[in-house]
Parts: C-alpha cells; structure tokens; sequence
C-alpha cells in the first residue's frame, strides 16, 4: 500500500463505514450474530493496519503542519472507530433481552447517534468544520437522553412495571450509544483539529448553543412526569427539523 | 519568567545587487540566547540576508543594503562603523568548511584574536582550548594543534570553523547551512553544539533541511522571492502554520 496522506484517508473513510455498519447491524434483529462479528473483524484488521500506515507515514515523510496533524488525528480517529465497533457488539447482545419496541428513547438515541457517526465521518471526508461542530453540540443532547433513560428505568423500576433484567440492560444500550455519542465528537474534534489547528476538547462553551438547548428542555420532559405521555413523535420530528438546518 | 532581551534586529533591510533587488524589506528581532532559523526556497534571499548581518554582502562589486541592522541597538551600516570590526565580531559560518589552508589548527581557531592584536601567548593557548572544547573537537585535536587546519575530515573542520568563529566571543553567530555537506552524525554534533552554544549566544542558521530547523530552531522565518512571508516560533511555524505559502512549503507542496 501507497503511504501517503490519500492512502490514510480512503482506510479511515472505509473503516468508518464499516463502524456504520456495525451500529446499523447490532439493531438489526434480523442480522445474525456472526454477519456482525464478521464486520467487527474487518474493523480490528483496518485498526492494525492505519497505526501501522500513520507509523511509516511519520517516519518515512516526516510530514509538518497540515499532515503532521491529520496523520495524528487519524492515530486517534482510528481508535475511536475501533472502539465504535466494540460498542456495537456489546449493544446487539444486550438487545437479546430486551424489547425494543417499549423504549421509544433507545429508538431516538440510535436515530442520533447514527446520524452523528455519520455526519463525524462526512465532516472528515469533507473538511467540514461546521458539520463537525454541529455533531459536537449534539453530544448534550444524546448525554440527556441517556440520562432519562435511567431515570425511566428507576421509575418503572419502583414501580415494578420493568423486568429488573431487561431495564437493566436497556441502561446498558443507553450507555453503549452514549459512548458512540462520545466517540463521534472525539472525531469531529479531531477533525477540527486537522482544518484549524486549534484543539477545542475540554471547553464547554463550545458546546452551548441556542437550538441544543431549546432541544434538551424537551427531552428533559420526557421522563419528568409519569402521568404525561410522551409525544415522542412530536420531539423525532423537530431534532429532525433542528438538524436539517 | 525574564522577558529576553533583543539583541540584534533588522528594519526594513534591503539588499541589493547593482538593480536587482534580491531582499525586500526584512525587519525581524533577534533575542539573546536563542537560535532562529531561516527557511526558504533556493534563491529567495536567505544568503543574502544572513551576508547583510555583518556587512559582507557589500563586499561584492555593486552590492549594497537598506534599512537598518541594530547590534545591541547600534545600527552597524551608521557611517562611522567600521565594517571590518562588524565582521571580525559577527563571526560566519559556511556551508562548506572553510579552515584557512596554509594556517595550523591552533592559528585557525585564534586568528580572529590575532587580527584583534592578542599576542599574550597563554591567553591564546587559553582562547583556543576554550573554543574547541566548546565546538565539541578538543578530544580529537588537542594532540595534533600544530597540523593543517585542512588536514580534518569536513565534520571537523566544521567544528574547527565554529571553534575560530566563537574564539572572538561574538553576540551573534551566523551560519549558511552548516550542515548541508555533513552526514547525519556529524550533523547531530553540530546541532548539538547549537544548542550548546545558545546558551551564551544567538544563532541564526540559514538551512534547507526542514527538519533541522524544527529541531533547533526556537524561532524560524520563512522567505519567499525576498520577502519575509512569515515569522514566528518554529513550534507554531510547523504545526500550524499561518499562511497559506508556509503551509505549502512545509509540506512540500510549494510551487
Ligand atoms: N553575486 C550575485 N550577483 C547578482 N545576483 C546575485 C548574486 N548572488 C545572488 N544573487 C541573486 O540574489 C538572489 C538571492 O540569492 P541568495 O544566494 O541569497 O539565495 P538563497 O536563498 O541563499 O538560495 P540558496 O538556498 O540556493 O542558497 C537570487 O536571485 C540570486 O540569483
Ligand atoms: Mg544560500
């Protein structure tokens, strides 16, 4: 294989679409096991192979400025789409137990952080600094929904209409996917990193912003009250609205 | 943390041959106990500059400057300066090493003592073992003073240079790419002797390896066709450069 920047980018591009698929496939109840192990795999071969490639590729061409910071970025990218991977194991075994269809928020948090491992991956290919911001404001927003995901959990929990089991591991899913939320803005951050140059991890005003926070006060409704029911119909449609914009 | 002190700077330095203008314009600050780089494409001016710091530039038929050059505040192309004493104090050195041939390695490293009118015999045995303990080559010459400068593999008569060139205790020490005839080890003493040397001088080293400059440099500009492009600490100037032109040179993609 050529080492080079190009070489770098195109296995980047192409383990993150395998990431993708690993997500789409754990949710995937007609998938089996093996077709995501299988992509898993491909994953962990593509995780050798760019540390191998961002090794040669400093040693050999002794890259500065612009690429001396993509090859970095792409030591740290590859890690996290590894790690997207392993996430996405741990979620298709936990969802064994558990009934999709009766946490509507596990739903919206897939639709979310689906589309920011999408969009981390477009702003990478593209350079795209305000997508890859934008994925970064949505962090907040796929951390408060994991949170009432526990919060739904405990309450139904007290009231014994979960399964201590399956609540237990729709937490778990929520975690999981929370965790991809997290890996999606390390890698946008990166990609900042490789456009700009500046490093703007650990800052929380970045991650303020007026349209994140009109969305968080409606999730914060969702679990607040027992007695309310959740439109969440009402609340899919208008994160779509917000990030169509 | 003491704010450093500037020790030498240029303002506005043109220089020039006959009508060619081969630099435009330079004003940067040099400041004491540091090493700058200067970067650039070949032909961009970089020798020309390094050559207007101690006034041998003008030494060409046709050659002159612009603007000024201030040592220690004095701008050194004032009228009543006296280029010879500029270049005896300003010492240089070349990319290929320049011992002079007809004289012994001690005379080569106390010459410039000599010119000065130091004639005390172990001030000079002093001077001389001073200033090749410092340029790294004591060890390998002390039993051989009297032999030619010449008879020296080049790394050493590299060293041997630097060694007659901070005999004279100069401010400032400029040298043209240093390196560029020495293989990797003897281009690590050298660059080892650098940073030795920053700690009582300013260095400002002309060089195309790129990787050099990053290593020793604290700071580093980079010229383009005469004109300074950009300037700043080489921490900066090669991970984030701020210009687009920088940005492409260091990344080999210039042109
Ligand atoms: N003696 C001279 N007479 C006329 N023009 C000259 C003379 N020496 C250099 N020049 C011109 O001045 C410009 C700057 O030359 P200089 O030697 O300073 O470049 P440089 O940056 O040191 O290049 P390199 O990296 O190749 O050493 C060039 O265009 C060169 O052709
Ligand atoms: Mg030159």
């Amino acid at each position: 294989m050529e080492i080079s920047i190009d070489s770098l980018k195109q296995n980047i591009v192409k383990m993150g679409m395998l990431a993708e698929k690993a997500i789409q496939l754990a949710f995937d109840k007609s998938a089996k096991s093996s077709q995501l192990y299988e992509i898993e795999d491909q994953i962990n071969s593509f995780h050798r192979v760019n540390d191998d490639l961002c090794l040669k590729y400093m040693a050999l061409k002794h890259p500065m400025g612009p690429d001396l910071r993509f090859a970095i970025a792409c030591v740290k990218i590859n890690g996290d789409l590894e790690r997207i991977g392993d996430q996405a194991i741990n979620i298709k075994r936990a969802l064994t137990m558990v009934q999709e269809a009766k946490f509507p928020q596990i739903h919206t948090m897939k639709e979310e952080v689906g589309r920011m491992v999408k969009e981390c991956l477009d702003s990478f290919i593209h350079r795209d600094t305000k997508m890859a911001t934008s994925v970064i404001h949505n962090d907040r927003v796929v951390n408060d929904l994991q949170r009432s995901v526990i919060k739904m959990f405990l309450k139904k929990g007290q009231k014994e209409e979960i399964e201590l089991e399956e609540g237990f591991q729709v937490t778990k899913i929520a975690k999981c996917l929370e965790r991809i939320g997290d890996l999606a803005t390390n890698i946008s951050e990166d990609v900042i990193f490789i456009v700009s140059g500046s490093d703007i991890r650990h800052n929380p005003e970045i991650k303020k912003t007026s349209q994140i926070d009109e969305k968080l006060r409606l999730i914060q409704q969702l679990p607040s009250d027992q007695n309310q029911k959740i439109d969440m119909e009402n609340i899919t449609k208008f994160l779509k609205k917000t990030t169509e914009n | 943390m003491e704010e450093a002190k500037t020790i030498l700077s240029t303002k506005n330095l043109e220089c020039f041959f006959g009508d060619f203008q081969a630099v435009k314009g330079i004003s940067i600050d040099y400041k004491e106990k540091s090493i700058n780089a200067i970067i650039g494409p070949s032909g961009c001016g970089k020798s020309t500059y390094l050559r207007s710091l101690n006034r041998i530039h003008e030494e060409i038929p046709g050659a002159y400057n612009k603007g000024e050059v201030n040592l220690l505040g004095k701008n050194i192309y004032e009228k009543d300066v006296d280029p010879v004493l500029i270049r005896r104090n300003i010492g240089m050195v070349f990319q290929k090493p320049n011992p002079f041939p007809s004289l012994s390695i001690f005379d080569n490293v106390v010459i410039g003592l000599k010119l000065q009118g130091v004639k005390n015999k172990s001030l000079l045995q002093e001077k001389a073992e001073h200033s090749l303990r410092k340029a790294a080559l004591w060890d390998e010459v002390k039993d051989k003073l009297n032999k030619p400068g010449t008879s020296l593999s080049g790394g050493q008569q590299q060293r041997l240079c630097i060694a007659r060139t901070i005999a004279v205790d100069p401010p400032v020490i400029l040298m043209d790419e240093p390196t560029s005839a020495l293989d990797p080890i003897a281009t690590a003493s050298i660059e080892e002797l650098m940073m030795e040397l920053k700690k009582e001088f300013c260095v400002i080293i002309v060089t195309h390896n790129m990787q050099q400059a990053a290593r020793v440099a604290d700071n580093t500009a980079f010229f383009v066709l005469g004109e300074l492009i950009e300037q700043g600490a080489s921490e900066q100037i090669f991970t984030n450069p701020k210009q687009k032109k920088t940005e492409d040179y260091i990344t080999g993609r210039f042109g």
